[in-house]
């Protein structure tokens, strides 16, 4: 226990202070998982998304190019493969720079198999295409049409994977964002409770010593030497108490001299 | 009544808490969990609001009877309210009510919960729900006593406000004693039971808070399907033996242990205690293989668990007993109501009460007989006096009327009788699970309305406190005479 009055007033505020400055740093601490979460979301969730629209749209594409080509027109669908070629390994090297989710480089690799056979079966159709009816050629785009499905799948299924990434971070926010909150509501109730002890220790230990103190001397005369007002504490008070007793008693001496 | 007084040793509570917050707080940051804020802010709070009574108020030797009460009934009510901080901080399925209601739960060593899925807590906060079963199976009080710097005339008063005058009768030594004896035994088996467990099979987190949760005889597990979840017969053999130990006074463990005369082994209470269960057992296994629910051995194995669960206060689940026919519910609600031994970690009515409620009974049937013979009430060749034979008896009147006034209220907001019934006994014993689909032993509290889950806290806290103290306590605060 603290002894001197100004030490005790000091380490209750310290601990109050103390107390409100920790419930800001956590705040702070929580606030920056929710800035965190919202980067994760818009930066790589999103993006990965995004990538995953790139790829299915290239593939789309793709498969327009090969149609393009079977029923003629060789320029413009080579060149329709060729340009979705490209943009589908851009977007595949994004999403292999963008891992977020766990297992995500499993499905991006499922999606380069996967685009391979594709790829390669649209290959070798327009490679032999020339010499096929329009029958075989009607049968070749059917097998590339299980070939294309099987793609779209795999980066449908990146796509969902980034999508419940997308869906798991709002929850985080969600909690951080009310954990964030929860230091300052804690804190209030806590400071309410503080203030209410505070007081009341500085009623029981500084205002009714003081209180007594005064009574003491109110009540004081002559005949009774000394003030006792029943102060307990080795404080201050207590000292302001023996220093008014020591007072009263040279007064008294000095009362005693002239006569 | 010093108020003062009583805030510093309520800060010492508070003190005691925050040890533990930290503890789970070191778990969380370890395993970089989402609870590092709720612990460590709680524990911070907890020690700073701790600290701000001993700047003020000075040592106290002297503490006036009623005092103690205050401190000792006020530390528990205090307990459970910081001790819901981390959980309402942290959220999910923490709401203000549910917080309160899981953290005195735990405190309280019932065991019941509003958690629908516990697998997906935080580990640190797992554990402190754990830490609550074991600050609370021991007592804040006693473990406030242990660590309290020596102030003898204090310490005393505290003490006799928290343990009752009928445990103290297989202590023959002094307070700081009985005590020190409690945590040791506690400290034991505990540690015994974690090895034991680890050895067979569980993860050293899952050892520790389910000897946590049986040595306090709590209930509180980590898994969704409590003990169930390991399947796994040794586990079960080693978790009954040591509920039934934390069910026993902890001053006949240490007599037997030390080789001392007055034994379990030689205590005709604990013969009567063991007997009386095993017969329990034997009826319920019966009727499992009449109805054709399992077979003698799945019906024995089941009967078992569930028997020593319910009766220690502990609360662990095997399987769903919901599905059981009514005999055996019925079975299990008397053991239920009846409890463990005086002077374990357990709450509720308590076996040493009922026992000595049928020694009174017979001394009457003889005194009634036999007017002016002088009969004498024994326990363990203990002479009872007749201040705690009237104490106990009075003691199982108010805890029927409370088990009455609880159901009434419960019943008067639209709940089903047997959830009423059953969860008032399985609060106000400290078991933890009820019977019925909501809250039997594979439910939970979650679904019932937040009127309900406060006075089922309240339950837990009357069932721990042992009732009289809270009752002397508001007598003491209304009293002017005081």
């Amino acid at each position: 226990m603290l002894k001197s009055l100004r030490a005790k007033i000091f380490s209750s505020f310290m601990l109050l202070v103390l107390m409100l400055v920790i419930a800001g740093i956590m705040s702070i601490i929580e606030f920056n998982k929710v800035g965190v979460s919202i980067k994760n979301v818009m930066d790589d969730n999103y993006k990965s998304i995004e990538q995953t629209k790139q790829m299915l749209d290239a593939l789309e594409r793709e498969d327009s190019g090969l149609l393009m080509y079977l029923m003629g027109n060789r320029e413009m669908g080579s060149q329709t493969i060729n340009t979705a070629y490209s943009a589908i390994q851009d977007a595949i090297k994004i999403a292999q720079n963008n891992i977020t989710e766990k297992d995500e480089d499993k499905y991006i690799h499922n999606i380069i198999k996967k685009y391979e056979e594709f790829h390669t079966s649209v290959k070798q159709t327009t490679d032999t295409s020339e010499q096929l009816t329009l029958e075989e050629k009607n049968e070749i785009y059917l097998q590339n049409q299980q070939l294309f499905f099987s793609a779209k799948k795999a980066i449908n299924e990146l796509m969902q994977l980034n999508q419940e990434g997308v869906y798991k971070q709002t929850n985080t926010m969600k909690e951080n964002s009310k954990r964030a909150m929860m230091p300052a509501i804690v804190s209030i109730v806590a400071a309410i409770v503080f203030a209410l002890l505070l007081n009341f220790f500085i009623s029981e230990y500084f205002i009714r010593p003081i209180n007594r103190l005064i009574d003491g001397v109110k009540s004081f005369y002559p005949e009774k030497g000394i003030i006792n007002s029943g102060i307990k504490s080795n404080d201050e008070i207590k000292r302001l108490e023996t220093e008014t007793n020591n007072l009263i008693g040279r007064l008294l001496r000095l009362k005693n001299q002239s006569k | 009544m010093r108020v003062s007084v009583i805030a510093k040793y309520l800060g010492f509570v508070l003190l005691f808490n925050a040890l533990f917050m930290y503890i789970s707080a070191v778990i969380s940051i370890f395993l970089r969990e989402t609870s590092i804020t709720p612990l460590l802010y709680s524990a911070i709070l907890c020690t700073i609001v701790g600290v701000f009574p001993q700047i003020f108020v000075e040592k106290t030797e002297e503490l006036k009877p009623h005092e103690g009460i205050a401190i000792s009934v006020l530390g528990w009510i205090l307990t459970c309210i910081v001790g819901s901080i981390p959980y309402f901080m942290w959220g999910g399925e923490f709401t203000l009510t549910n917080a309160i209601f899981e953290s005195t739960a735990g405190y309280t060593t019932t065991g019941s919960t509003i958690l629908t899925n516990i697998e997906m807590l935080p580990k640190g906060l797992l554990f402190w729900r754990s830490a609550t079963h074991f600050i609370g199976g021991m007592g804040i009080i006693l473990f406030v006593l242990l660590i309290l710097p020596n102030a003898k005339a204090a310490r005393t008063s505290i003490y006799r406000s928290e343990v009752s005058g009928l445990s103290m009768l297989n202590f023959q030594m002094r307070m700081r004693e009985i005590v020190r004896i409690i945590g040791i035994v506690y400290a034991s088996l505990i540690l015994a039971e974690t090895i034991i467990l680890w050895a067979l099979g569980m993860t050293f987190f899952d050892a520790i808070c389910h000897s946590f949760g049986t040595l306090a005889t709590g209930g509180f597990s980590t898994k969704n399907t409590s003990i169930a979840f390991y399947n796994n017969i040794w586990i079960e053999i080693t978790i009954s033996f040591f509920m039934l130990l934390g069910g026993m006074h902890f001053g006949l463990i240490y007599a037997t242990i030390t080789g001392r005369k007055q034994n379990l082994f030689t205590s005709d209470v604990v013969k009567t205690y063991l007997a009386i269960i095993f017969i329990g057992i034997l009826f319920i296994s019966f009727k499992l293989v009449n109805d054709h629910v399992y077979n003698w051995g799945e019906a024995f194995r089941h009967a078992s668990f569930q028997v020593v669960s319910l009766v220690t206060t502990t609360g662990f689940a095997t399987v769903d007993t919901s599905v059981w026919p009514m005999f055996t519910i019925v079975v299990l609600i008397y053991f239920s109501i009846q409890c463990a031994m005086i002077g374990s970690t357990t709450g509720g009515l308590k076996f040493d009460r009922v026992y000595l409620f049928f020694q009174t009974f017979l001394k009457q049937i003889k005194q009634t007989k036999h007017p002016n013979a002088v009969y004498v009430l024994k326990m363990d060749k203990t002479l009872i006096s007749s201040d705690i034979e009237l104490q106990s008896m009075v003691y199982i009147i108010v805890y029927l009327v409370i088990l009455l006034i609880s159901t009434l209220a419960l019943s008067a907001m639209d709940i089903d009788l047997i959830t009423s019934f059953s969860g008032s006994v399985a609060t106000l014993g400290t078991i933890g699970p009820g019977f019925g689909k909501t809250i039997g032993s594979m439910g939970n509290f979650s679904t019932l309305p937040d009127a309900a889950k406060y006075i089922f806290s309240t339950n837990m806290l009357l069932g721990r406190l042992e009732i009289m103290n809270v009752i002397v306590l508001l007598v003491s605060l209304t009293d002017k005479n005081k």
